[in-house]
């Protein structure tokens, strides 16, 4: 599998308040990574845990404060800065499709655009046939959306025109953050399909970000689980989610809740009362919630350990390492 | 007993556009029954008229939305009062002393602007009058600690409180007045999943205490399996299955439901799940017979002509299908 993102110890730090101001949010904090082409990489935390933030710096948004990203097209050669962009390496699709579109323009221009910017055709012959092709791979073509606007599309078929949109100048990595939570649920599923039926078909790498672990259960090869700015859990979907060992990965676990009638819950749960509290610990985050904290743990930031194929960023297990 | 009954209930959104008239059928002929003590979950995905009905159960008919026919009929007291009978301001009294309401978002529904021990007396001299001020602070701070929530929170601003806490507030002081009936509309919608435990547990917590009716409107499946005693799924404005959530869960009968249930995501099955077929329908432009028939497998000329009704199915539950009706008389004879 060849890897076409690296992440190398990159962080991202925000400062809050004016120019003195002292406090300030590491909201990716040294996270590494790859993706490979054909995978379906799941990063999935709750609200506020970077998740988004990372989503930025990959698509070249946001700058690292520290560290090095490295794209690498198909051809595997390294692509850095601008040079992303024009490569076209990385395409994205975003959460809420009715946002993504502007409402007074028809969405068909959107297409044209891109292929005005990439230069993708040079006839309006060509660009047709273009356009036809990459809406096929999504259930759709251009008939279908020829002179409308994204008001008269339904969710669901919106946001496969957005994810066709992202495929006209075949990307190799695709970021797509949250892309079902505002479909219906009904058509949840078809979405989900459909990224699959891409990455075996075409060969790219997604990043699905998602703060639903049953549906990145369902689509993803491998995963990261992210607490405010690192990743604490990281390997293989079966593993993390199946077999969690982080204490915030076993609590994510617990508080699911399954459809699934044999599964209610009987327990209950404890609820931190300050967020910004855990941003600025020492040692490792999760040190005010976790239920097995040692002393350790509060001074210094755990390392990755390789437990049963999946890294994980606990000092419960230094010592069987 | 029951605490509401909705008999034939219609409202909808009418816009004039224009000239041109646009009815938005938002609930398409509803009849719902809601006993004490229990959890009834709504189910249903956007634009299915699920905050439309919790809207019109409450009494709060803003234009453009209006009531076209049915009745919504509280049991205050062992009385019986049909809501839409009242005037407006008779109507007000029931709210939060007999029906309360928990919306999704909780930062829309807080004032910014003062601090969360103002809301709660301007909210407690509204409902109970010729209270002193300071008996009333000591009251919603000892509600405050029933719950199990910091007191101190009184002193706060809504925006110094996390998501889950202020959804915490909201269903203090929903449940302040002990109602009969309190409704929540996707209250842990825009939650965390460990946030989103703990404020239902709060909720069930309320429940358990004051003994009332909740009636919870989500499209989390999973919320509805882990609290709901009975489910109702609803489809184009219409309730099309209601049964135990045993059997809702266990045994779907409409197809729709079948599909709902089928197509979720579970953990340590990593099975092909399939959608739905075709698209929602728009509640403008609904189509004829069974609003389902376009995406259903099992469609029959019957379903494209005439509305099945909602006609029990075995002993508690509730089935709007042609299918069913088939199943009943093929077996009666």
């Amino acid at each position: 599998m060849n890897t076409i993102l690296e992440f190398q110890d990159v962080s991202k730090v925000f400062q809050m308040g004016g120019m003195f101001s002292r406090l300030r949010i590491t909201a990716v904090d040294k996270v590494s990574l790859c993706v490979g082409a054909g995978e379906i990489y799941g990063l999935a935390g709750e609200s506020g845990s970077g998740k988004s933030t990372l989503a930025k710096l990959i698509l070249g948004f946001e700058e690292s404060t520290s560290g090095t990203i490295i794209h690498r097209g198909k051809n595997g050669q390294p692509i850095t800065g601008k040079e992303v962009w024009r490569s076209a390496g990385v395409q994205a699709v975003f959460q809420n499709p009715f946002e993504t579109f502007n409402p007074l323009r028809q969405v068909e221009r959107y297409f044209f655009r891109v292929i005005d910017n990439y230069r993708l055709a040079s006839s309006k012959g060509e660009a047709l046939e273009r356009i036809n092709k990459s809406l096929e791979l999504v259930g759709l073509n251009y008939d279908a959306i020829a002179g409308r606007y994204p008001g008269e599309f339904s969710g669901g078929q919106l946001q496969r025109v957005s994810i066709a949109r992202a495929l006209l100048n075949e990307p190799a990595l695709l970021i797509a953050d949250e892309p079902v939570s505002m479909v219906d649920a009904s058509l949840r599923m078809s979405i989900m399909n459909l990224f699959r039926e891409l990455v075996d078909r075409l060969g790219l790498g997604v990043v699905y970000i998602t703060h639903d672990l049953a549906t990145a259960y369902y689509v993803c090869d491998r995963i990261g689980i992210m607490f405010k700015g690192n990743i604490v859990a990281t390997g293989d979907v079966d593993k993390v989610l199946m077999e969690p060992k982080h204490p915030y990965v076993q609590l994510l676990r617990d508080c699911i809740l399954e459809p699934d009638l044999r599964k209610r819950k009987r327990t209950r749960v404890k609820l931190a009362e300050s967020d910004t509290e855990d941003y600025l610990r020492v040692g490792c985050k999760f040190a005010g919630r976790c239920p097995h904290v040692m002393e350790i743990c509060r001074r210094v930031m755990p390392q990755d350990i390789l437990v049963d194929g999946q890294l994980v960023k606990c000092h419960l297990f230094q010592s069987s390492s | 007993m029951s605490v509401i009954k909705v008999e034939q209930l219609k409202s909808s959104y009418v816009l004039d556009m224009l000239g041109v008239q646009k009815v938005v059928k938002a609930v398409n002929g509803v009849d719902l029954e809601i006993q004490e003590n229990e959890v009834y979950g709504i189910a249903g995905e956007s634009g299915c008229g699920k905050t439309t009905l919790m809207k019109t159960l409450f009494g709060d008919m803003q234009p453009p939305l209006r009531l076209m026919s049915g009745k919504v009929r509280y049991q205050v007291d062992g009385q019986d009062v049909d809501l839409f009978s009242l005037k407006p301001q008779e109507r007000r009294k029931f709210r939060w002393s007999f029906i309360s309401y928990v919306p999704q978002s909780s930062m829309s529904s807080l004032n910014p602007v003062v601090k969360l021990k103002a809301t709660f007396i301007d909210f407690l001299s509204e409902h109970v009058p010729h209270e002193d001020k300071r008996n009333m602070i000591d009251r919603a701070r000892q509600h405050l600690v029933n719950l199990g929530l910091p007191s101190n929170v009184l002193q706060a601003y809504p925006h110094q409180l996390s998501g889950g806490m202020r959804q915490r507030v909201i269903i203090a002081l929903a449940s302040f007045l002990s109602p009969r009936v309190m409704i929540a509309d996707e209250p842990v919608t825009a939650l965390d999943v460990v946030v989103q435990r703990g404020v239902l547990e709060l909720l069930m917590d309320v429940q358990e205490q004051q003994k009332n009716a909740l009636v919870m409107v989500t499209h989390d499946m999973g919320v509805l399996a882990n609290i709901a005693h009975r489910v109702g799924i609803m489809y184009a404005g219409k309730m099309i299955e209601e049964g135990k959530v045993e059997d809702i869960f266990d045994r779907p009968k409409h197809p729709y439901t079948q599909y709902l249930i089928n197509s979720l995501p579970r953990f340590g099955d990593k099975k092909m799940r399939e959608s739905t077929p075709g698209a929602p329908p728009s509640l403008v432009d609904l189509p004829s017979g069974c609003a389902f028939h376009p995406r259903c497998r099992f469609a029959m000329a019957i379903c494209r002509e005439e509305t099945p009704a909602l006609l029990k199915v075995g002993d508690q539950n509730r089935v709007a299908c042609w299918l069913m009706k088939e199943a009943q008389v093929e077996h009666n004879s």
